[in-house]
């Protein structure tokens, strides 16, 4: 107690003492101030200039994946939707044709493929397969191309036929493998279809009204379509020796895939996205160095976490799953553009492996657990 | 008089005059903090020069919660820029011959605070530390261990030993002025 006085005392004795300095201290103090105006200044400068370059850097990397991912992505999906939907209206105002084929016994529905060549059909080919049940002994298939667009001799031109759709647009030339199998065998009493899915009541009853017997479809199919995933890093660098360094920090990936499940005229849409965070682990060695700007070869790790799932199916957003922790390595090639000494822009194109994370979920890297990677980023230097 | 806050505004719109006017006001009280830590009167005007170009360039951070926080402000970056001066320029020691407890304490009042004030900063540089920032910063022995690098036990023991060679310079000093 007596020690907390004396402190109280001591405070309270030099409270109100000031002594001015001896010197003019605000000439110096204001001169500072300039300078650290025209540094901040300075600085501003650099900053919009940095968050510009690291805008138009960032934007075209992105810009140039996604114009190379998604074209390809529609087009596919139109290109499945306008082959599947258009057979199957052809279809519809066939049934009687279809009906009169099957009364008479002497010919049998044997094949309808479907083969998409370009996304947009420009003509449509019609062509038939006939064949009298007495010489047909096994299932016939029939999806050559050369068969699809085979000339209607003159004879068949008047008989019932199932429309055959060959699509083509001169000037698109993606190829597609798209095909869709319906088998249908010469006796009546035995439709049958390896790996085949029954129709649904529904179609079979505007095909088959009259028999019912079941119909069954090949080539029930899903379809996949992984896009290119794009991931933006933020990445920390600190310098081992000269040329090696170790590099670690914040990279964002964004994996988007497509689904298509298509069931003869039902093809249900669904469309997911998965954004990860990761932080990877890599060892850096510069190999070539002019001015601000570095080549550099990486190896190393990366364990990804995924933040957010997202799924809709045909527009309706669904609840999903967060996918499990991924792990990956990989090495890449870089290159680097220091915009100031310690930041630099940097793409680094490579490969990476990913392992097998044991979830149910499809995605990128499970339909590609080797593949080409490429990242844009910042990277700060120490 | 102007405010704090008034002052605090006009700096914060890069009123130059009202720079001017807040050094002017805290020119004093900021010496008298440096003086406590650092023996050498041309050191604390660096010091203190440092400390209101820190103050200006960073006045946006300056939350104002009321009059006395520029105040206080003032007082912590001041504190902060002569233990930073006294860590790089001298090396934290807590020697020094200590006197026995003198039996009675001399009364301070009778000495004069510029006086009082340098024989703080004549103490050892780890006793002036902790002299300081527990009587004047009201630092916790916790707290100055933390900033201070050292044991907290070793606070408390420096402290006392902080105090009993002030004591004995504030007797010496009044013995020799017969006052």
């Amino acid at each position: 107690m007596k020690q907390d006085k004396w402190t109280e005392r001591l405070e309270k004795h030099l409270a109100d003492y000031r002594e001015e300095p001896k010197r003019n201290l605000w000439e110096g103090i204001e001169a500072s101030l300039n300078q650290e105006m025209k540094h901040q200044s300075r600085l501003v400068s650099l900053y919009r200039w940095m968050a510009a370059a690291v805008f138009i850097g960032l934007a075209t990397g992105g810009a140039y994946l996604f114009w190379h991912q998604q074209p390809a992505t529609d087009e596919q999906l139109h290109a499945v939707i306008t082959d599947i939907s258009k057979p199957v209206e052809e279809l519809r105002h066939e049934t009687s044709l279809v009906s009169q084929l099957m009364t008479s016994k002497k010919a049998a529905l044997s094949v309808m493929t479907l083969k998409s060549e370009e996304s947009v059909p420009t003509e449509t080919s019609v062509s038939i397969e006939k064949k009298p049940v007495a010489t047909e002994t096994s299932v016939p298939v029939i999806n050559e191309e050369d068969q699809l667009s085979q000339k209607i001799p003159e004879n068949q031109k008047e008989r019932p036929a199932l429309e055959l759709f060959e699509e083509k647009n001169p000037a698109q030339q993606h190829k597609r493998k798209l095909s869709m199998n319906l088998y249908a065998s010469g006796g009546m009493s035995s439709w049958n279809g390896r790996n085949g899915v029954q129709m649904s009541s529904s179609m079979q009853q505007k095909f088959f009204s009259t028999r019912g017997e079941p119909v069954y479809l090949i080539d029930y199919e899903e379809r996949q379509n992984h896009n290119q995933p794009i991931s933006f890093g933020l990445t920390l660098s600190y310098p081992l020796t000269k040329r090696l360094s170790v590099s670690t920090g914040v990279v964002y990936t964004k994996l988007s895939s497509d689904f298509l499940t298509i069931v003869l005229d039902h093809q249900i849409k669904r469309h997911q996205v998965l954004h990860y965070i990761g932080v990877p682990l890599n060892l850096q060695f510069s190999v070539w160095q002019w001015r601000g700007l570095e080549a550099y070869l990486a190896a190393g790790g990366q364990v990804d976490w995924n933040v957010e799932a997202k799924a809709d199916t045909d527009g309706v957003d669904q609840k999903m799953d967060k996918d499990r922790m991924q792990w990956s390595i990989g090495g890449s090639v870089g290159v680097q553009y220091h915009i100031v000494p310690h930041v630099g822009l940097y793409a680094e194109p490579g490969i990476r492996y990913y392992f097998n994370n044991g979830s149910s979920i499809s995605n990128f890297y499970k339909d590609k657990p080797t593949n080409f990677s490429l990242q844009f980023g910042l990277r700060f230097d120490f | 008089m102007e405010t704090e806050e008034q002052l605090l505004k006009a700096i914060k719109t890069g009123d130059r005059q009202a720079m001017r006017r807040l050094y002017e006001r805290y020119k004093g009280y900021a010496m008298s903090i440096g003086l406590r830590y650092i023996p050498d009167s041309d050191d604390v005007e660096d010091v203190v020069q440092d400390s209101f170009i820190k103050i200006l360039t960073s006045v946006q951070h300056i939350d104002y919660q009321g009059e006395g926080s520029l105040t206080a402000w003032v007082r912590k970056t001041v504190v902060n820029k002569a233990l930073d001066f006294v860590r790089k320029h001298e090396r934290i020691s807590f020697t020094g011959t200590i006197p026995d407890m003198p039996d009675e304490e001399p009364e301070l009042e009778r000495i004069p605070p510029n006086v009082l004030t340098r024989m703080i900063a004549q103490l050892p540089s780890g006793y002036r530390l902790v002299l300081n920032l527990y009587i004047f910063e009201h630092c916790s022995h916790q707290e100055i261990a933390q900033r201070l690098g050292i044991k907290e036990n070793s606070s408390t023991s420096q402290l006392a030993r902080a105090k009993q060679m002030l004591i004995k310079m504030m007797k010496d000093y009044i013995k020799r002025h017969e006052i």
